[in-house]
This record gives C-alpha cells, structure tokens and sequence, in this order.
C-alpha cells in the first residue's frame, strides 16, 4: 500500500481472477473469434476455433493439483502458503486466523520484530493500531481539557492554567483537523524480541475456511481435496458440513446458509462472513480491497417458527444502516423430509448429481430492507 | 484445553497482544480464560480480563442463567472476587472473533 491507498492498476492485476479456476482461453490463448455473417471464412475459422478448444485443449483446471484442506477439530484449515494466497487472491476465500482477512500476520511480524528498513508498504491492521493510537492522544488530551474547563466553572482558574487551557482548545482543534495518519514509520510498529522467538511465531498461521466456503471450493468448483486423517468425498465433507451446525434435515443451518451463499456466488458477488455486523453474510461487489461491501444478508429460513420478530430487524436494519450498507433479506425456501431423504438415499452414478438435484429443491427470494426519513431522502 | 478455547487464546496472544494469559478448564467442558490487554479500556479495571470462549455456529443462545454462571465460576477462581465485567468472545466458523462486553449490572457509559 503506498500513500496509504494502493492503485486500481496494482488491484486489478493482484486479483485478475474472480475464482481460483483457469479457463482454456488464459492458458492456450484461444479465444472464440468474431464472426462475420457475409464472410463464410469466419465461419469456418469459427468452427475450428471451438473444436480446437473442446477437443485439443483440455480445460486445464483438470492438470492443475487440487488445494489441499484439512478438517482438524472442526475447522477447515489450509497450511500451505502458496494455497492460500490463491485461496485469497482468487475470490477472496477464508481468513487469515491471525489477520482481520488477508494472511498478512507473516509480513506484520517481521516488520514488527525486526525491520525490514525502507518499506513503505502498510497493512489495514497497522493502519488500524496508528488511528487507535492518535485516538487515545487526543482523548489523553480532551480529559486534560475538560479537568481545566470543570475548574473555569468554579472559578478556580489560576492565570498558568489559562494559559494551558487556550493552548489545549488550539491543540484539540488541530488534531480534530488534520490527523497525521498519513505519516507513519515502521518505528513507530516496533518490538523488542528474541530472533529466536521470531522463527516459532512467524509460521503460526493458516487460512481458515468457513464450512460453506469449503463445501462450495469442493462442490462447485472442484479445485481442493479435504482431508480429515484420510481423503473426503463430497458426501462425507457435506455430513461433516451438517454436523457442525446446527438443525436437522432439510433445515440445517448448513444447507440453508450454503444455498444462499451459493445462489450469491453464482451471481457473481464475493460473499463474506458478515459476524462483526450481526449478519450472515456480507456482498461486495469485487472483494474486500475494492470497495467497502455494499449490501448485508441476513438469512431467514422459510419456517415461521424461525422467523424473526420485529425488533430483531429494527436493531439489524439500523446498524446495518450506520455503516452504509443495505439490508438483504434472503428467504429459503427448502423442500420437506420425505424428499429430502429420498434424494440423500437414492444412487446416482456422479455424488455430484445427487447434489446438484438436492439443492435444486431450495429456493432463495431476496428482499431489500432500507429505513425510509421521509424528510431526508428526497432526491 | 478445547479447540475453541485455543483458538481465543491463539486470537488474545498474537493478534491482540495479551499477556500473561491462562486458561481454566472447569467442568461441562467449559474453559475460562484470564489475561492482561495491553491497555487497560476503563480506569476503574484492574487490568485483569475474564473471557469466556463460545462458537456462534454450534451453540447460539445464550441464556441469562448461564451468564451468572460464568460469574460464580469466576468469583471462585479468582479467590472470591466477583469481576465487575466479563468478555464474551464469539467465534465463527472462519475464525473471526468478536469480543464483548457483558457487564454485572448498571455501568455508565464511558465517553467516545
């Protein structure tokens, strides 16, 4: 990050792909050529193009080694680096456990334990911990403020303390001003350690995926294989899916959140946990270094003894609204038991297919929820 | 100690830079943890935080008995002193962990 905000330039080549698949097109170079209706040519230049990508190109996504997952304690965990940075630059999957998102605790050690000089470069939590330190400043300096005004009050005021008390009010309204967040140091990042204690935390963290996550990158995508002491299949990695939450049968918590989560994904958004909001799910429009999400999920099964009450989306609607997002209520429709069953029991020559039928039974409907003030949004 | 617990202490150590932080397993798998912030939030705390580690996913309600709880559970660990406040970290399924505040009784609101 330079200057604070890196560039769009930087960003689209960092995050060029939107899942962590390689189409035929990328690797061989081929693409499906313009057709020119008068010219029989470009027809027939057409139709070698498409059989020379069906045919004689193979998707490539089957030569690339699938990721590797492992399921330890219940959490889905990817250990290897290069994993999941791809994991993270190609539609911004999992969380780095000891990062707010991106996998940065690794490049945030060395910084803080030893200096690697001259780097301008800063992370969102080293930008975070700078602010939150000019906050606890200025606070220092306010309690200062309003101990000397208590005392104007009383007319207790000596002539020195006057004089401290304009040079505050000055001092206050700078910082309110300008903030110096732009001028950090690594100095500033610095702690004393043992090079020693370095090598034992540097490695300590993982990408932690969430369960839907999982299921989707295995189910949808086909690109990692999940180990949990021995290879899982799609059946096995969608009953321990289940088993982590909570519900059972057609309504698990699991199912629910995956169809919705799936639904999303197939339109194209880059969905994230959306915990530290108080909702399920949060959409952004290309990942977390674009934009700010735009919109909040919440999740309400179509069960109406599930649903919520009032005051639980009055109290979500506003926070929501504070932080300028808009409130999606995404309703699921699932299908009964008797068909659930039946689905999860038949055979079917790919696991895949069986899936696929199952989770074509539940449906998702969308409903934009936004506080109205009559008298402040008049366009 | 649980995963879930370690995964809090993990959190407290590294990412928010706790000190001197403990763990107490009690009974109903139930683990407590104790540690030092790096600052202190209010005047008043003594520096001392009791936290309590709890999956969003597999257990999301809470009741208020089981807050007080906690409390008793505490009150003996920490040779008959009840906290003022405990901290409740909520985990999710990708390891984001938010921390709250659950307050024993009335407390005026501190300045932003």
């Amino acid at each position: 990050m330079k200057g604070g905000k890196t560039s769009r330039k930087v960003l689209n080549e960092l995050y060029a792909r939107p899942l962590p698949l390689v189409l035929s097109s990328e690797a061989y170079n081929v693409t499906i050529p313009n057709v020119f209706p008068h010219n029989p040519i470009s027809w027939i230049y057409l139709v070698w193009k498409i059989v020379q990508i069906n045919t004689l190109n193979r998707v490539p996504q089957s030569q690339i080694p699938a990721l590797t997952v492992q399921l330890e304690e219940s959490i889905f965990k990817v250990a290897d680096e290069a994993d999941f940075i791809t994991l993270w630059r190609c539609g911004f999957f999992g969380k780095g456990v000891l990062s707010r998102s991106e996998p940065t605790w690794k490049e945030r050690s060395i910084k803080r334990f030893n200096t690697v000089q001259n780097d301008k470069q800063f992370s969102m939590e080293e930008l975070t911990k700078k602010r939150r330190d000019e906050r606890k400043k200025f606070k220092a300096e306010r309690a200062k403020l309003q101990e000397l005004e208590l005392k104007q009050r009383k007319e207790e005021l000596s002539s020195e303390d006057a004089a401290s008390l304009e040079g505050l009010k000055i001092l206050l309204s700078k910082m309110r001003m300008n903030p110096s967040i732009k001028n950090i140091s690594t100095d500033d990042l610095k702690v004393e350690t043992e090079e020693s204690e370095l090598a034992d935390i540097i490695d300590l963290e993982y990408l932690q995926l969430q369960a839907i996550e999982t299921f989707y990158l295995k189910f949808a995508l086909n690109v990692i294989n999940v180990y949990e002491s021995h290879l899982l299949s799609t059946l096995q990695l969608f009953d321990r899916c289940c088993r982590l939450s909570q519900g059972e049968g057609p309504n698990n918590t699991f199912i629910i959140e995956y169809s919705v989560y799936h639904y999303f994904r197939s339109l194209g958004w880059c969905v994230r946990s959306g915990i530290k909001f108080g909702c399920d799910m949060l959409l952004y429009k290309r990942g977390p270094p674009f934009t700010h999400a735009e919109f909040a999920v919440m999740i309400i099964p179509g069960d109406e003894k599930l649903c919520r009450d009032w005051f639980d989306m009055a109290a979500i609607a506003r926070v929501i609204g504070t932080v300028k997002k808009t409130l999606v209520l995404a309703f699921v429709e699932y299908p009964n038991r008797e068909t659930y069953d039946q689905i999860l029991l038949s055979e079917f020559e790919d696991e895949k297919e069986k899936f696929t039928q199952l989770l074509g039974k539940y449906r998702v409907t969308e409903i934009l929820y936004r506080r109205w003030a009559p008298g402040r949004t008049r366009d | 100690m649980s995963s879930l617990a370690h995964q809090v202490l993990v959190n407290l150590v590294h990412y928010n830079n706790w000190t001197s932080v403990e763990s107490h397993t009690l009974l109903l798998e139930l683990t407590i943890l104790c540690g030092v912030p790096p600052a202190t939030q209010t005047p008043d705390s003594l520096g001392l935080e009791w936290v309590i580690p709890r999956s969003i996913k597999q257990d999301p309600n809470i009741s208020a008995h089981e807050i007080n709880g906690w409390f008793q559970q505490i009150t003996q660990l920490s040779s008959s002193k009840r906290p003022t406040r405990i901290t409740i970290a909520i985990v999710n399924d990708d390891g984001t962990i938010v921390y709250y505040f659950i307050h024993d009784g009335v407390v005026k609101p501190r300045q932003n």
